[in-house]
């Protein structure tokens, strides 16, 4: 050999090196090589001190029975997951990795559409429970009061608002409430009609959701518990609507209150019907209400 | 017939016991493990010399059996350290020192790696008998030897 061995080249020969079973003159390369690069004599020596450690590590002994009888010794318990792996785990990566996408694509998918049905059954379970309900109340004065909405409402609920004609501001009429009784011109309303009142107060204001809190306030004042069914009001098409069950002695006192409440009218609401800021009437209802109780409906509007 | 098979059998066990329960505790690192190795290597020898499997150069014949039982042990196993946790470890440990610790080093180099170390080191086998228990050519095997050292190295010298 002529040239100098490389950094690399006397790599080749560490192996045989390390076993001394190196030919003298390609040693002689090496030994040259170490003595002009001293990084490389630095990582052999390094591979000699590994070596030396594996050579010097103990050596373990085969257990006694074992060496006696390899095949009927008693071996230690260990349990499968110590040397075992799922055969999921063995699956590739990439197989892995696609099915688990697809499962949760699978999954989110399964749940937007599942998600309508569920509602369905939902809402089924609901009207049934309503049904029960109604059925266990023949007499129709909860179920009735339940479905009308009489039971404390949150406000804009769009499935308890069925204002008919309530669309020009004019407050609904509801079946069974025929028009037989007063209003506040006097007038006698003549009509069937049954054993029940039920009152009827229109506001109209150019601001009724302003009103609204006014009329809670109002209605508070006056005793009127804050857990009454409706106090709260809804807005429905229209207008706001209050739909309640008062005691009749607080009847008077609700429609002072609404009266100090209305804006005041101008001179053509006392000639021209229907721009009044404030009207009620009165009414029987055949819709049954509980002894001692009124239905009180306020309905807060715009002015036309 | 199973006379002769026990008897080729107990010399096997004679004569490379020590040798193959060696490596299979220095593999996996656990005596329990390694019996429980040792004992299927056996088996295997013995179904092996059922069926007249039996070579004429036996030792090579065992640590090929030994090599192949033992890697698939250990890729079962698939106990791989993970690299954050081995840098964790490394850094609190000064270059130099870590010599001491060389098991633990050991273990992290593949398990072809970790039997040719074993053999040729450990246990002075030939490298023609490494080279037919792990099918691979002596001059490839020689050059394997120096990689995983200069691997070895670089993880028990190197500052971090």
């Amino acid at each position: 050999m002529d040239e100098l061995l490389n950094c690399f080249q006397w790599r080749r020969h560490v192996s045989d090196l390390l076993d001394d079973s190196l030919p003298a003159d390609t040693r002689q390369e090496v030994q040259k090589h170490f003595r002009g690069c001293s990084s490389c004599e630095a990582s052999f020596q390094r591979y000699v001190k590994i070596v030396a450690a594996i050579r010097g590590q103990s050596k373990a002994e085969i257990p006694e029975a074992l060496k006696r009888a390899p095949l009927s010794a008693i071996l230690p318990q260990i349990t499968s997951s110590q040397f075992s792996i799922s055969r999921w785990e063995k699956l590739p990566w990439y197989f892995r990795v696609t099915l688990e996408t697809a499962g949760i694509v699978a999954i989110v998918f399964l749940g937007i559409s599942s998600a309508p049905y569920l509602r369905n059954i939902y809402e089924r379970s609901v009207e049934k429970n309503l049904n029960d309900f109604k059925e266990m109340n023949p007499a129709g004065e909860s179920s009735k009061d339940f479905a009308e909405g009489s039971i404390p409402l949150l406000e804009d609920q769009p499935q308890a608002a069925k204002p008919s004609g309530s669309e020009s501001g004019v407050p609904p009429v509801e079946e069974g409430d025929e028009l037989s009784g007063e209003n506040d011109r006097g007038e006698v309303l003549a009509g069937r009609g049954g054993n029940h009142q039920l009152w009827r107060f229109t506001l109209k204001s150019v601001s009724p959701d302003e009103l609204r809190h006014q009329v809670i306030r109002a209605l508070t004042d006056l005793k009127i518990s804050d857990k009454t069914p409706g106090l709260a009001g809804m807005t429905v098409p229209g207008g706001i609507e209050f739909k309640m069950l008062l005691p009749e002695e607080k009847i008077t006192d609700v429609k002072a209150a609404l009266q100090r409440l209305a804006p005041p009218s101008t001179e053509d609401a006392k000639v021209i019907p229907g721009t009044e800021t404030f009207t009620w009437y009165r009414v029987k209802s055949k819709n049954k209400v509980p002894e001692g109780k009124a239905k009180v409906i306020i309905w807060l509007s715009q002015p036309n | 017939m199973s006379q002769v098979i026990q008897e080729k059998l107990d010399r096997v066990v004679a004569s490379y016991g020590d040798l193959i329960f060696d490596l299979c505790d220095s593999i996996l690192g656990s005596t329990a493990l390694a019996q429980i190795a040792f004992y299927s290597i056996i088996k295997k020898i013995r179904s092996e010399i059922k069926r007249g499997e039996y070579q004429l150069y036996e030792r090579s014949w065992i640590l090929k059996v030994a090599s192949q039982h033992l890697i698939s042990m250990v890729q079962q196993r698939g106990e791989i350290m993970e690299p954050k946790l081995q840098i964790e470890i490394d850094s609190q440990l000064d270059s130099g020192h870590r010599l001491k610790y060389l098991g633990f080093y050991f273990r992290r180099l593949r398990p072809e790696m970790q039997l040719l170390l074993l053999l040729k080191d450990k246990h002075q086998v030939s490298h023609e008998d490494i080279s037919a228990a792990l099918s691979t050519p002596v001059d490839t095997l020689k050059l394997q030897r120096e990689q995983v050292l200069k691997t070895l190295e670089e993880w028990m010298w190197t500052s971090y």
